[in-house]
Order: C-alpha cells, then sequence, then structure tokens
C-alpha cells in the first residue's frame, strides 16, 4: 500500500514555532492580578511533624495565603496507583521533597521570604536509604503497610532442574543509578480561577485527564469544574506522568481566586521530582554448552523512595522484562519495590526495564565469552519469535522483532568492520571495544488495566479537521503523527488538519503519553473515529453532487466523482451536513488489546505488545585516566510501521544520548535521605560534544493491532545502549562493568586493579 | 534569589577606580558575570553595589609588548582562542581557554574573572603559572605586579585588595624551540570543571628527547594551582624516553595535596596527576 503522509519524513508540525521560541510552554504564561507561589518543604528526610507555625509568613508583606493541611478540601493525597503522598502534610515527613505548606504573594520575593519564616518542629525518625536494609525484622515502617510496597515471585518450570541441566552457570550481582528526567522545562504553570467556580490548571503533564481526576479528588470538586491544559510540555520522559505541581497551584487558585505560578527551580525540581529506581539485581543465569539458554534465577530490590506513584508497575516490568527477548524454559524472578526515605522513583522512560536489560545482557556478554562464542550468534539462537512462549509463561501473539533486530545489526558496518575499527586507537594508552545488546519493550499499560484511547474529530464550517487526542505533546512528535495518520485517513491534504493534545477541553480522553502508548492508542482511535464521520461527508456530499456514494472518491481539498469532473470542496461538504442535520464530529473510543488474564505473581504482566532495538557501541577508553568515549552508536529499532521516518530517528538519536548518560555519567546521589548533588553543576549529563556519532537502521516488522502498522518507539530507542556500551568496555580493556554509572574514576579503579597501567595501579597513600 | 543593587558602569579605568576606592568593602566588580552570577543566585554573596567593567576598552586589549604579550584583564576566552597573537605567542594558554565551559561561557568569560575567581579547577591559571606569567593590580594610588603563582591564596582567595581591579596580565612569549601542552580530565567534554589538569611548558634541548627547562603547574591538585618544581628538576636535561618517563611522572603525586569531592576521590585525583603529566610529556616529546 503506498501512503501520501504515513512513512514519510513530514515536517513537524510544531517545529517553526518551537524553533523560533514563538512556543509558549505552560511555564511561559502570565495573567493579569498574578501570584507567585512556594513550597515549604521538609526539612528532615524522615520524622514527626510537631508543630507547625505559619504566622511570621502571615503577616509577611506581599503574602496572599499561606496553606496547611486544614486547607486540602478534599482527600489529602494522591498517587496514581495508591494516593498515598500527602498533597500538604500533616503529621509526618518521609522524604526531603515533602510539602508542608503553600504561600501566594505578590511577588516571587516575598514568596520565597514567607516560606522560609515557616517553622515547623520535628521529631526526627530513623531514615532507610537503602532498600534491602529496609525489608530487615525491626525497621522502621514508612507506611502503615510496611516497607515493601510490591513483591512479585514468577516461576516458570523448574528452576533448580534448568540450572541442572545447564554446562555453565554464571552469578552477578548489579546495580543501576537513580537517573533523572532532566527535562528542559522543570515542573511547574499557572493555575486561574475561572467565573463558573472553576479551575484551569496550565502546566506541563503528560496525563491531563487523571490530573484533573487527581486535582478534583484533593480539591473535592466535580472533575468537569478542572480543566488540565498541558500542551506543550516542555519534556517528560516519564518525570510528569505524575502530579507534582498540579494539585498545589489548583489549591491556591481555589483560595485566592486568583492566577497563581508556580515553576520550580531545578534544585526544588531534582529534590520533589521523580527519579527512576535504583535497583540492586541478582543473576544466576544457566546455558547449555551449545549456548541454548536453560534456566534464569533473578531476584531485585528497587528503591521506591517514599511513596508509591508508579513504583509497582515499573517493578513489574523489570520482572516482566529480566530475561529480555529470549526463551527460557526455568526461570524463578523475584522482586520487592521497597519504601525509602530517598527521593521519590516512578515512571522513566523504559520503565523498569534499563535497569534488568543492563543487567541480562552483560550476563549474555559474560555468557558468550565464556562458551567461546560470537555474542550476535548467542542472542540468535536463543532470540524469541512470533508464537513463541516468553520466559514468563506467555505466548507471544504479535510481531517480534528480535531476530530481524539482530540481523541487521550483524549487516551493519560498524559490527562488520569492528576488527578494524579496533585497531584504529590513536594513542599508545587508549583501547577500543565493540559490544552489542537487544532490548525488548512492552508497550501500553498492560493487563488487567483497561488501557483506551479516544479521538475527537470534527470538521469545521471552513473545511478543516480538528483533531482532539489528549495524550500531551511532550517534545517526542506525537502531534505530526496524530497529522499524519489523520490526513491519511481522512483522505485529506495534512494542511486541513489541526491537532490537539493536552486539553481536557479541547480532546477526549486518550489516556497517557507513557507506556510508549501515544502514537498506538491516538492512531487507533483515529482510525477507530473516521469511517463514521467518513460516511457521513459522503452522504452530504452525494447530494451535492447528485451522484450515488459509492461513485464518490475523497480527494485533498474534498470529494468528488470518480468518473465525473464534479466536486465539492470540504467547506461545502461542511455546509451541506449542517443542513441536512448530520453532526461533524465523532468521538471514538479504541481498547487496547489485552491479554485474557495477569501473570501470578506480578500484577499488571504481561504486556501483549512489544517493540524491539538492538544497539552497538564502539569505546574509546584512556586506560591511564579510565576515561571511555563513546565513538559510535548503531541502533536498530524495531517498532512496527515507522510512522516519520524523521521522528523515529530524533527518537533514536535522543535515546542513545540517554542511555549512554546512565552507562557513563548519571547518577542522584543521596546520603542519609540527602541529595547530594541538585543540579546541573553536579548532576552529569552528556553534552552535544559527548554525543557519539549515530546511525539508525530501521526495521518495520509491520504489526497487525498498530494503526498503519504501527507500535511504539519512544522508550526502547533508550535502553539496550547501556550494556552495549558497558560491554564494548570490556571488549576494550578486560573490565566488568556491574555497576553503573561507570565514571571515570570507577573504571581507572578496576584497570588498576587489573594491573593495566604502565606505571602499576594506584599510587600508595600517604 | 539575587537581592537588589545598585549597578555601576564606570566608562574608565580612574573612573572605575575612583569607585571602588569610595566604595571598595560594598562593590563586587563584573566581567563577564559567569562566576559572579552563580553567586549572587545562590545567595553566596549580597552586594550592595555591582560595578559592571564592561565599558572599559582599555581592557580588552591583547598587545605585544617587547618580548612580553599582555592581555587586558577583560579579554575573553574566545579572544585568546582567535586572537592571531596568541596563537603564536602563547599557545599554551589557548589550549587551557579553549577547555573553558562551552562556547558561551567562553564567550563571556574572561581571563580577569578567571583569576579573581582563584578556583583551584580555573582552565587559564595553570597555563599562566607555567608560563610565569604576572598579573598587574591597578588602584587609584597605583599599579603592583605580582607573578599569578604569588598572587593565589587559597580556593576563591588572591592577593587583591577590595580597592584594586585586576588589570591586565603579561607573559613572556614563546619563544623557538618551547612547546606546551594542557592536560584537562573533567567528567564530560563541555561544561565539565576539572577533576585534575596539567600545563607544561618546556624548551627542547639540543639532543634528541631532552628538556633543557621545563614548568609544570597542576590544577584542581591543590588548594591553589601548584608548580611541580620536583618533577620539573628531574625532567630537566636528561635523556627521556617511554620507560624513564612513566618513573619520573611518578613523582608527581609527592606534588600535590588534592581533596574528595563529588567529582572525584582525593586517591583518584593523585594518580591523575601522573597520569595526565605522563600523557602530556608523552605528547610533547615523542607525538608533535
Ligand atoms: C556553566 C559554567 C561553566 C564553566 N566552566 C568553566 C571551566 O570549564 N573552566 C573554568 O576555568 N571556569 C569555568 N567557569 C567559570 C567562569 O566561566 C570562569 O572563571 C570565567 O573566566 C570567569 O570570568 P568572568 O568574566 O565571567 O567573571 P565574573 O563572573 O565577571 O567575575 C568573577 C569574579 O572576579 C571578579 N572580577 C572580574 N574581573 C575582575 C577584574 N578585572 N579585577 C578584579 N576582579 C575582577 C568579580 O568581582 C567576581 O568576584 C564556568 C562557569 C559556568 C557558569
Amino acid at each position: 500500500m503506498s501512503f501520501r503522509y504515513v512513512g514519510k519524513p513530514i515536517p513537524r508540525v510544531d517545529a517553526r514555532e518551537k524553533a523560533t521560541g514563538a512556543a509558549r510552554y505552560m511555564t511561559d504564561l502570565a495573567f493579569p492580578g498574578m501570584l507567585w507561589a512556594k513550597v515549604k518543604r521538609s526539612d528532615y528526610p524522615h520524622a514527626l511533624i510537631k508543630g507547625i507555625d505559619v504566622s511570621k509568613a502571615r503577616t509577611w508583606p506581599g503574602v496572599v495565603a499561606v496553606l496547611t493541611w486544614p486547607d486540602v478540601p478534599g482527600y489529602n493525597g494522591f498517587g496514581i496507583v495508591v494516593p498515598d503522598q500527602p498533597v500538604l502534610c500533616r503529621d509526618r515527613v518521609r522524604f526531603l521533597g515533602d510539602a508542608i505548606a503553600l504561600v501566594a504573594a505578590q511577588t516571587e520575593e516575598a514568596a520565597t521570604k514567607a516560606a522560609e519564616l515557616i517553622t515547623v518542629e520535628y521529631e526526627p525518625l530513623p531514615v532507610l536509604e537503602d532498600p534491602r536494609a529496609a525489608l530487615k525484622p525491626g525497621a522502621v515502617q514508612i507506611h502503615a503497610g510496611g516497607n515493601t510496597h510490591q513483591h512479585n515471585l514468577v516461576t516458570q518450570g523448574d528452576v533448580e532442574k534448568g540450572f541442572g541441566e545447564a554446562d555453565l552457570i554464571i552469578e552477578n550481582y548489579y546495580v543501576t543509578p537513580r537517573q533523572m528526567h532532566a527535562f528542559l522545562e522543570t515542573e511547574g504553570g499557572v493555575a486561574t480561577a475561572d467565573p463558573d467556580g472553576g479551575i484551569t490548571v496550565y502546566a506541563g503533564s503528560q496525563h491531563s485527564y487523571r490530573d484533573q481526576l487527581q486535582i478534583a479528588r484533593a480539591l473535592d470538586l466535580n472533575p468537569r469544574l478542572i480543566r488540565v491544559v498541558s500542551n506543550p510540555t516542555g519534556g517528560g520522559f516519564g518525570g510528569k506522568d505524575e502530579i507534582v505541581v498540579q494539585i498545589h497551584l489548583a489549591l491556591l487558585a481555589h483560595h485566592t481566586r486568583r492566577p497563581v505560578k508556580l515553576w520550580l527551580s531545578r534544585e526544588e525540581s531534582v529534590r520533589a521530582g521523580i527519579k527512576r529506581h535504583r535497583e540492586f539485581l541478582y543473576y544466576r543465569t544457566g546455558v547449555k554448552k551449545d549456548g541454548i539458554l536453560v534456566a534464569n534465577e533473578v531476584k531485585i530490590f528497587a528503591d521506591t523512595g517514599a511513596y508509591a506513584t508508579l513504583g509497582g508497575p515499573v517493578v513489574s516490568l523489570s520482572v516482566g522484562h529480566a530475561c529480555g527477548p529470549y526463551r527460557i524454559p526455568h526461570v524463578r524472578l523475584e522482586s520487592f519495590c521497597v519504601y525509602t526515605n530517598n527521593g521519590i522513583s516512578g515512571a522513566f522512560r523504559g520503565f523498569g526495564v534499563n535497569q534488568v536489560t543492563f543487567a541480562m545482557e552483560t550476563q549474555m556478554d559474560i555468557l558468550a565469552h565464556q562458551l567461546g562464542m560470537d555474542p550476535l550468534e548467542l542472542r540468535l539462537k536463543n532470540a524469541l519469535r512470533q508464537g513463541d512462549l516468553n520466559p514468563l509463561g506467555f505466548r507471544m501473539d504479535t510481531s517480534v522483532g528480535a531476530i530481524p533486530s539482530l540481523t541487521a545489526v550483524g549487516g551493519s558496518e560498524l559490527w562488520k568492520n569492528r576488527w578494524a575499527k579496533k585497531a584504529e586507537a590513536t594513542l599508545p594508552w587508549k583501547r577500543r571495544g565493540v559490544g552489542i545488546a537487544t532490548a525488548l519493550q512492552g508497550n501500553g499499560l498492560g493487563a488487567g488495566r483497561p488501557d483506551y484511547g479516544g479521538a475527537l474529530l470534527r470538521l469545521l464550517p471552513g473545511g478543516t479537521y480538528e483533531v482532539g487526542i489528549s495524550c500531551p505533546e511532550i517534545g517526542q512528535g506525537n502531534t505530526t503523527a496524530y497529522a499524519q495518520m489523520a490526513a491519511e485517513t481522512l483522505e485529506c491534504s495534512i494542511e486541513r488538519i489541526r491537532v490537539y493534545t493536552g486539553d481536557t477541553r479541547k480532546a477526549v480522553d486518550s489516556g497517557s503519553t507513557s507506556a510508549s502508548r501515544s502514537v498506538y492508542t491516538g492512531g487507533n482511535s483515529i482510525l477507530a473515529g473516521a469511517p463514521t464521520l467518513k460516511e457521513r461527508l459522503r452522504k452530504a456530499a452525494a447530494g451535492l453532487l447528485g451522484l450515488p456514494e459509492d461513485d464518490l472518491e475523497f480527494f485533498p481539498e474534498g470529494l468528488r466523482g470518480k468518473s465525473t469532473s464534479r466536486s465539492a470542496t470540504l467547506e461545502e461538504v461542511a455546509r451541506e451536513m449542517d443542513r441536512l442535520g448530520l453532526s461533524r464530529e465523532v468521538k471514538s473510543t479504541f481498547l487496547w488489546p489485552a491479554a485474557e488474564r495477569e501473570i501470578e505473581g506480578a500484577p499488571g504482566l504481561p504486556e501483549i505488545i512489544y517493540a524491539y532495538n538492538t544497539q552497538i557501541a564502539l569505546v574509546e577508553v584512556d586506560t591511564l585516566t579510565g576515561q571511555t568515549r563513546v565513538l559510535e552508536v548503531v541502533s536498530v529499532p524495531e517498532t512496527g510501521r515507522v510512522i516519520n521516518p524523521q521522528g523515529l530517528e530524533g527518537q533514536a538519536d535522543g535515546g542513545a544520548v540517554m542511555g549512554m548518560g546512565y552507562a557513563l555519567m548519571e547518577d542522584i546521589i543521596m546520603e542519609g535521605g540527602y541529595y547530594k548533588n541538585t543540579n546541573f553543576s553536579t548532576y552529569i549529563l552528556p553534552t552535544a560534544l559527548d554525543a557519539p556519532g549515530h546511525v539508525t537502521v530501521m526495521v518495520e516488522e509491520s504489526e497487525a493491532t498498530g494503526p498503519f502498522g504501527a507500535k511504539g518507539v519512544g522508550e526502547v530507542v533508550c535502553v539496550p545502549v547501556t550494556p552495549a556500551i558497558t560491554n564494548a568496555i570490556y571488549d576494550a580493556v578486560g573490565v566488568r562493568v556491574t555497576k553503573i554509572p561507570v565514571t571515570a574514576e570507577e573504571a581507572y579503579r578496576a584497570l588498576a586493579d587489573n594491573s593495566l597501567l604502565p606505571h602499576g595501579g594506584t599510587t600508595p597513600h600517604v | 534569589m539575587v537581592n537588589d543593587f545598585r549597578l555601576v558602569r564606570p566608562k574608565t579605568l580612574p573612573e572605575a577606580l575612583g569607585l571602588l576606592d569610595e566604595f571598595g568593602q560594598e562593590i563586587e566588580p563584573v566581567a563577564g558575570g559567569t562566576d559572579l552570577l552563580v553567586k549572587l543566585e545562590d545567595g553566596r554573596i549580597r552586594p550592595s553595589q555591582v560595578m559592571d567593567l564592561s565599558a572599559l576598552n582599555e581592557l580588552k586589549q591583547i598587545r605585544l609588548v617587547g618580548e612580553d604579550l599582555h592581555l587586558g584583564a577583560l579579554v575573553t576566552h574566545t579572544a585568546v582562542l582567535e586572537s592571531p597573537l596568541t596563537r603564536t605567542e602563547a599557545p599554551l594558554l589557548v589550549m587551557g581557554c579553549r577547555t573553558v565551559g562551552s562556547t558561551q561561557i567562553r564567550n563571556m568569560g574572561t581571563l580577569g574573572g578567571n583569576l579573581a575567581t582563584a578556583s583551584p579547577a580555573g582552565d587559564s591559571i595553570p597555563a599562566l603559572v607555567a608560563l610565569e606569567a604576572k598579573v598587574v593590580l591597578a588602584s587609584k594610588k597605583g599599579e603592583r605586579t605580582l607573578p599569578v603563582e604569588d598572587f593565589l591564596v587559597g580556593p576563591g582567595k588572591t592577593e587583591r585588595r577590595r580597592e584594586e581591579l585586576i588589570k591586565e596580565i603579561i607573559l613572556p612569549c614563546a619563544r623557538e624551540g618551547e612547546k606546551g601542552f594542557y592536560n584537562k580530565l573533567g567528567q564530560r567534554n563541555a561544561l565539565a570543571i576539572s577533576i585534575a589538569n596539567v600545563a607544561v611548558w618546556v624548551r627542547l634541548g639540543e639532543r634528541k628527547n631532552t628538556l633543557s627547562r621545563v614548568r609544570i603547574a597542576f590544577g584542581a591538585l591543590a588548594p591553589t594551582v601548584k608548580r611541580g618544581r620536583m618533577v620539573e628538576d628531574a625532567l630537566t636535561d636528561r635523556e627521556l624516553d617511554e620507560a624513564s618517563l612513566k618513573g619520573i611522572t611518578q613523582l608527581a603525586w609527592k606534588e600535590v595535596a588534592p581533596i574528595t569531592d563529588i567529582r572525584a576521590s582525593a586517591q583518584y585525583r593523585r594518580d591523575m596527576a601522573i597520569a595526565l603529566l605522563y600523557q602530556s610529556l608523552y605528547h610533547i616529546l615523542f607525538l608533535s
């Protein structure tokens, strides 16, 4: 089938506005009479609150409102799965980001000063910073239900029997960092009080409709009175899936009846915002001499921080993806998602898959070396095919791209020429290596969680279409993909499509921009609604043109007779529809395919649809300093039919760099519940000068359930690159990385231990 | 958050020095602002007056005076990279300034600001110390000249008095047979504060693989940028090969006294003094 828009590098519909700086993000907005807000946050990582004194703040010049827990009219809690995080803390704080009071004042300065004047009396409690320690008997309980937020255990086959059959068994421990989303636009926005008693919250977000519900619950207001606008959002990566500022904004607007702005500084964003789960992983993997995997035992301790948010689902995905895209008959997979007094962990691009992929793909690399097998061949030998039973015991019924992706990587220039590339190291103390890793990534919300979408399709009198799908544009380009798919489906020129996302007034609820789901959901929602609308157009046009309906066809500007030159523009058709009393609007609903039952021991598993990606990296390690430079990366995502190749390349470029930061640099370091790096001067992200040369090779395995065959792209592109890099470091210098990020210092220490240094290891202590 | 202050913008150096003489205690000069704004923002300093130096064109010159190069305090890192004079007469300084921050930071940040900030990790300073540069301080009462090495007192501390401005930096021009290397180790390739760095400036000896004069300065490895006189002596006037270089550069760890911070441990930094020095000398002797 040939398409006009799908699969074409259509320029982003928001490119001009964003490139010129004309686009207004929610934190750019200002309204007459707007107040500034500040949050008084906890001074301790864990403490009982004995008293809150806001009297000095209330009387500070310029202060309009100071709110504490009694000012929350509704339920004083939020959280997507369990609302266990207080909007404003009453008697206890569980991490440094906990909010205790809100201040709104005429100026930002006055609000800051007043927030500083709030005094809180605490009784400090013991601080839990390691999930393993938090599980010990006698540990202080962070929540009434104990410190285990979720425990998963999945078994298939008989793992001990599997190890009995193995010719080689390896066992390792892995540690992964608390990566930060580091979106450019920190959490923030403006809320206004509307004349009808309602509230409008303008704030970057990944799920406007769920924000609406969570705000309504805290304010005890009919959700219809709450409007949430979150388009465009200045980066999300999962970090804006959960509420951070939205309820505070609404609460202040509700009490003051004035516009209020709250915009977290980078330091406050680090303190209060969400991170990736730090995980401690144990892996024991058994393989036959010929490379066939027979058993895998995995145990995961995940630090979910003080509150639940999406910790449970994230760690479920760790379990679901712990074995990678391989057939393994005997598995035992266990996880503990544990509360601590560290910053909250929740959704983050990859959603629990990054951690286990790092571990599993390192296991695979070690196995390949110990078996003397080519690492690509070992993966190909075990890779899942469509129809196979997955290690968790469910059948892979939808498209499976592991082998096509692996095969394509094998054909890439970098892989074919890796020996020559490795020999090109520039200085005597530099060594080069090439590493490979592969991954799968579930799309959608998984079993037992209704995953739905919807689109509002409306033909306007002027002959353009409005397409309203609520999944916010967070920078990844779903708006453009929607425009492409809508123009393709409605068979009109793309200029006639206006897309609205992230606005509860202009779009129907389509769920979140998360879980690699926005293109799949939005596209299917368009496909679900378009036929009804087109039928009505056809009916109206038939009357206008005096032709039978099946003699009509759509053309970019309207409808025309197939065999005559008679045509009607969309504008004319719209007018005719009004005359006939035919509605120009359709609201569609789309339900995701879902597994019939959940996997025992793992809520939410499995997902039905998976995207795949194989990545290889060429690195150069300085053996004297331990520094690693990633020179080249090749990514081979298999994400179904590509809707916009340019968009996919953008995602893959960014994903490769994000996964590289995870491997080499990024970690929010916490000690005793306190943040050690609080902004970008010490939280080290890759810069443009650190980015490798990157090539994206697209493998398109059409997915039957996807719109035009598409699956989700957004996450899998950042996943396998991490172990590809650490495996390349091993290939270069023989240092096996089991803890990331591997900084220059850590690599150097390992090198010194291996005595590869010309000057024979570290200098003596003095 | 930045406090309210009065901004003054003198047009000439005497005017600026007059203001300093009058308000020295409460006035904070600002050149590119890349250090000062960070301190203002996080409230580390709350001056009542800020003196914007950007109109003092006389401090933006790079001039050749006899055998010396004079660089005004307001010369930016970018100006150092782009000037034909610095490229031929002070290539080591060019190498140092190239590693500062990013293009945006180099466009704004100045040599005077880098020196006045006196960070042990400042990237132009090791080059200045290895080149035995001097700093000229001016006040209403007159001028005084100090070696850069002596100007630095501690982290963030210098010999500058409140009523003085850094006027210029003077360094000897590169001579025939002189070469250098600046080696910075950061956590990434741009916008990185040095974990450790070293600047090496040598005069090649008459015999192959010998050095008749060696100047070494270590950065981020002591409370101030620090000369490595012991290693300098050990390297001077002897035939060097890979093996002897490895041996002699080990002495570097006796020259330095680094600390542990969020970027690196003291132990690693000390090792890096050796590694970076070895690599620098290897480049100078065997690769160029
Ligand atoms: C993102 C970022 C990255 C950076 N990266 C690096 C880096 O890689 N390497 C590095 O070395 N530095 C780096 N810096 C620090 C800074 O850019 C440099 O130190 C720069 O040279 C400072 O110059 P400035 O003109 O901006 O100083 P300013 O901020 O204007 O001034 C700094 C201090 O010097 C005083 N001062 C300035 N000029 C004079 C003068 N003529 N006489 C007396 N006092 C004076 C000011 O009063 C102030 O106290 C970075 C800074 C930032 C914000």
